[in-house]
């Protein structure tokens, strides 16, 4: 991971919720911001290995089925300006996305995957 | 990625029905990247198809159900371990037994009143799994069989506890083998309408209550005492089913006029479904008696109509159901009038 090149700017903010499911009450997307520039080093490249395990993603077909949950990943530099959006189902997503949604950055810090 | 809607840049998963749509409305560059993708998709499954699981054999005589129930044991693997079949006696499991016992009352529904046999009309198996997850908030159809979580105990009870949950989700399969309706923006929405009217009647079907006795909520029982609410859904009043702190306020529409327009949950498929439930409600109450005596008839009539297309929106379906009630009560009846009136209230119709 350290060998990568660091692409996620420090002005880059990330915004992940989760949305859809049965319930679909608003409060459960629980949207958490997560802005770069507070992040060290260590925690900016893993936030960005979450990224492109995201990108490994793209192009792979969704699930059958309805009322199945999804997450959103959205990328801003320029506040209120998404430059890039993912979506994928929850049995899809990362371990780390999902930790990230539920207890923010502390995440980051933690080791493994 | 795939350029969407000229605005933004949207990567990553991007479902079947999204494709299908951008294939029949988009320009034709983003037609040729659909098409590709599709393509891709389909190798990807067939690299990634794990051997598909042994179903279980469907009913062997018409109008009797074949009900599997499984357990996942806190892991979110499909379909877990069998713990009991059609004809076994309660296994003491209440979310076993509850997914047992509500499946059976969904498909004699669907047998006693319109006459079909099981999700695909031919005696389909029935799979239930139970105890998804740990903790898990939700319930759902995965184009194969039904899933339920055990709820979180703090917001959530389990979702068996609810017929029209278990109901709603088999009926999810109904649509897909019917009209197959694309589960986004308004014939998402309209999907999740469908499974909430059709939950709704086997629960009353179930209790045996008229319009009146009828609560017309959806998810009443899921709910732990700590939320301030009563149910997930209120097709009588969209909007008021619940408003809690950690949930939020039901945001649930009941006229077009507060139609919202929203990229989430597939274009707000929870959210407008508010407004063809409330239409259902209006036109059962107006006709009285029993749901699935009048109202009822018309919108399985549509639902099943091969007019209805896979993008069909809430205009398409209405007019389906007036030209359904006219051909099955007459032009001139109660329920044509009913019905016409139900979508001009919720301003679909003029």
């Amino acid at each position: 991971m350290n060998g990568e090149d660091l692409w996620l700017e420090s002005a880059s903010v990330i915004f992940v919720s989760r949305e859809g499911g049965f319930v679909a009450a608003p409060g459960l997307s629980a949207p958490r911001k997560i802005e770069c520039r507070e992040l060290n080093d260590y925690q900016r490249r893993r936030l960005q290995a979450v990224l492109d395990e995201l990108d490994r993603h793209v192009g792979e077909p969704g699930p059958a089925g309805a009322d199945r949950r999804s997450f959103r990943v959205t990328l801003e530099v320029t506040a209120g300006r998404p430059e890039r959006e993912w979506e994928l189902d929850e049995s899809a997503a990362p371990r780390l996305l999902i930790g990230l949604w539920k207890r923010g950055v502390q995440e980051l810090d933690e080791s493994g995957d | 990625m795939v350029e969407m809607h000229g605005a933004r840049i949207l990567a990553g998963f991007m479902p079947p029905h999204v494709l299908e749509r951008i294939m029949s409305h988009g320009n034709t560059r983003l037609q040729q990247c659909a098409r590709m993708t599709l393509q891709a998709d389909a190798q990807f499954r067939l690299r990634h198809a794990s051997a598909p699981m042994a179903r279980p054999a469907d009913s062997g005589r018409p109008g009797q159900v074949a009900r599997y129930i499984y357990s996942a044991g806190n892991q979110q693997t499909l379909p877990g371990n069998l713990v009991r079949e059609e004809g076994a006696p309660e296994s003491g499991d209440v979310a076993v037994d509850e997914a047992y016992q509500w499946l059976g009352a969904t498909h004699l529904f669907y047998w006693q009143v319109f006459e079909r046999d099981s999700i695909d009309g031919d005696g389909m198996a029935l799979l239930g799994t139970v105890h998804y997850g740990e903790d898990y908030d939700n319930a759902f159809w995965n184009g194969a069989q039904m899933v339920f979580g055990d709820g979180d105990g703090e917001l959530f009870n389990r979702f068996t506890a609810a017929l029209d949950v278990v109901a709603h989700e088999l009926t999810h399969g109904v649509i897909e083998r019917e009209a197959g309706l694309v589960y986004a923006d308004q014939s998402g929405a309209l999907n999740e309408s469908l499974a909430d009217v059709f939950g709704a009647m086997v629960k009353q079907h179930h209790f045996e209550q008229d319009v009146e006795e009828a609560d017309w909520l959806i998810g009443e029982g899921l709910l732990t005492e700590r939320v301030n609410g009563r149910a997930l859904r209120s097709m009588a009043k969209p909007g008021t089913a619940y408003d809690d702190p950690v949930l939020g306020k039901d945001p649930q529409p009941g006229h077009m006029d507060d139609f919202v327009r929203t990229s989430s949950d597939n274009g707000g498929v929870h959210i407008n479904s508010g407004i063809p439930n409330r239409a259902f409600y209006l036109a059962a109450t107006s006709l009285g008696g029993f749901a699935w005596e009048q109202a009822g008839p018309v919108w399985f009539d549509a639902l099943t109509d091969p007019r209805l297309q896979r993008d069909g929106d809430f205009a398409q379906f209405a007019r389906l159901t007036v030209d359904c009630a006219a051909k099955r009560f007459g032009n001139d009846s109660d329920a044509t009038q009913a019905v016409n009136q139900a979508w001009i209230d919720v301003g679909v119709l003029s």
